[in-house]
């Protein structure tokens, strides 16, 4: 029953033709533990563009380039507001995105969902909605969002929403959404990424690393405590503005400014500019004791 | 790229196209549940997953509404591969694709009986090719976002030529289905149909290293030769047998005839020369 190439298969080929050359801008990082994410080539000197929710770790940073070479990549500035992180890698002539104007995206247009979690990944869906100024689950406030019904799969997050011509539509985060296709604007990712590169969003900095704990069951109904995970500190750099608070290796952070903290995207979504160089509150559970301190944070250079 | 009016024949090739599929679509049902399977020729042979016939029987309907038993031919487990036979004939049948030449975004189309419900087409593009890490398993699957659910297992999944290009066995997340490639269904039936030296023997792993033969069909090429009960297969044809599957292994690659096998029996070395039969496993 095979047919002559007809409309349908043409179709077919222009949308795999679209995956292959928009994957050549296609980015797979790591840098949290054993779940790859993607992110998008923005320059082709080795600027790179990630979703800010995938860096669970600030160090040892790698991207995968579409022709295989694993690159360390320096994490130059990230947004959690808007969920968007800028990264570098050493490599010269790297393909990038055309940006599609957003002018001409419309609801119901065809948009591919592109990722490489590990190898090439794509889905298939239209532009569902388009909208204006929102706050996202981070506590930043976006201008603009698409939204698309192509299927955002484990690891696609900070890789493109693409149009038929392959042109940037936007970037996927699914994290903004809670679980439906949500994505940042091309035009508004642009402007958010040469304020990251100028250092124009500035962000505060403890000097810890550190890593989710859940809190024991008992531990939680003796000191009156409604969250169950909470930061480990496994790292406290000397002279930082944590060591200067009094924080040490082996406390578990458990509020930052009254806010609890279950994982590492809670305190850095909290690290905002306006909070560097003012006290700040922070409740610490030390040898099986609340402890309330206080913590200068410093600005990230 | 397309013109406005290649939107609307896009359209229409894809309504026939799905037409065409369903006449080479049957709903599988066992006491298991619902299962779909493609016709593989016209002279009733049907493929499906193995998972959609836990037994060796189930019924089989066509879309023309026929309801026949289908009685299993060979199963592949570790493909989730099975082969049936249904008693009818000139029936329309798919051609198959070339798995290997499948590109990530290509439009596919999937059929099958979602939940019991017949003749139903799904369409997305093809999302990734190859081993899925999740499943920690070598097998390559042709991953795409068409949405499937119980029911479509053993369905086609085809290109926008109707080629078959995989079987649709397992969703892994929603919206994330695999398909067992073409290439390896060919490859099963190749296997399932290849005639292939038979002994006539039951064995076990001997725990002392070699095979032990348990029983010995009579009539046998192996009771002609005269392989006994509590015999230990050490070689075939001079390849080292240390397990049954080493056994099988070798049976099914050495060539038919004849074959030599070294044996211990009553702590002697015995080497034999015997003509196998030949038999298909399906």
């Amino acid at each position: 029953m095979a047919e002559k190439q007809g409309a349908l298969a043409e179709l077919s080929d222009q949308l795999a033709d679209v995956v292959e050359a928009a994957g050549t801008w296609v980015v797979r990082v790591d840098a949290r533990r054993g779940h790859p994410a993607s992110g998008i080539v923005w320059s082709a000197d080795g600027r790179i563009v990630a979703a800010d929710h995938t860096l669970e770790r600030e160090e040892d940073i790698r991207v995968t380039l579409p022709n295989g070479e694993s690159h360390r990549a320096r994490l130059l500035a990230r947004d959690p507001g808007a969920d968007l992180a800028l990264l570098a890698v050493e490599a010269e002539g790297l393909a990038s995105p055309v940006l599609a104007d957003p002018s001409e995206v419309r609801v119901g247009q065809i948009a591919l969902a592109l990722g490489r979690p590990s190898g090439l990944m794509a889905s298939l869906g239209v532009v569902s909605a388009l909208g204006g100024r929102w706050r996202t689950a981070t506590g930043g406030v976006l201008d603009a969002y698409v939204r698309s019904d192509a299927m955002l799969y484990p690891g696609f997050s900070g890789g493109p929403l693409v149009d038929v011509r392959g042109r940037l539509v936007a970037i996927n985060s699914w994290h903004l959404s809670g679980g439906a296709g949500f994505g940042l604007p091309a035009a508004t990712a642009q402007r958010l990424v040469e304020a990251l590169a100028s250092g124009g969003v500035k962000r505060g900095y403890l000097g810890i690393a550190t890593q989710p704990v859940a809190i024991d069951e008992s531990l939680r109904a003796r000191l009156g405590l409604s969250q169950g995970r909470a930061l480990l500190l496994v790292g406290v750099e000397p002279g930082s503005p944590a060591d200067r608070a009094g924080l040490l290796l082996g406390d578990v952070l458990l509020a930052f400014d009254n806010a609890e903290l279950s994982g590492p995207e809670d305190l850095q979504a909290l690290l905002t500019h306006d909070r560097v160089g003012r006290p700040v509150p922070i409740r610490v559970l030390r040898g099986g004791q609340l402890t309330e301190l206080q913590v200068v944070p410093g600005e990230r250079s | 790229m397309l013109g406005r009016w290649s939107v609307f024949a896009a359209s229409d090739e894809a309504a026939e196209l799905s037409q065409r599929l369903l006449d080479r679509v049957v709903m599988i049902r066992s006491r298991h549940g619902v299962g779909s399977g493609v016709i593989w020729s016209p002279s009733g042979l049907v493929v499906t997953n193995s998972h959609v016939v836990p037994q060796q029987e189930a019924e089989v309907r066509t879309r023309s509404g026929e309801e026949v038993r289908g009685t299993l031919l060979a199963r592949d487990t570790r493909r989730d591969l099975a082969a049936l036979s249904i008693p009818l004939r000139d029936l329309p049948s798919v051609e198959v694709g070339d798995s290997g030449s499948v590109r990530v975004g290509q439009l596919v189309l999937a059929a099958g009986s979602p939940f019991g419900v017949r003749d139903v087409i799904t369409a997305g593009v093809v999302t990734a090719v190859g081993p899925v890490s999740a499943l920690r398993s070598p097998l390559s699957f042709i991953q795409s976002d068409v949405s499937l659910v119980p029911g479509n297992s053993g369905g086609p999944l085809v290109d926008v030529g109707g080629k078959v290009i995989g079987l649709n066995s397992m969703v892994i997340t929603p919206g994330l289905s695999l398909a067992v490639p073409s290439a390896e269904v060919t490859a099963f039936l190749q296997e399932a149909f290849r005639p292939r030296a038979f002994l006539g023997v039951r064995v076990v792993d001997a725990p002392v290293g070699g095979v032990m033969v348990v029983g010995v069909e009579p009539g046998s090429a192996a009771e002609r030769a005269g392989i006994q009960r509590f015999d230990l297969l050490l070689a075939v044809n001079d390849r080292d047998v240390r397990s049954v599957g080493d056994l099988e292994r070798a049976l099914r690659t050495s060539s038919p005839s004849p074959l030599r096998v070294r044996l211990l029996r009553d702590g002697r070395a015995i080497l034999l020369e015997l003509e196998p039969d030949l038999r298909t496993a399906a």
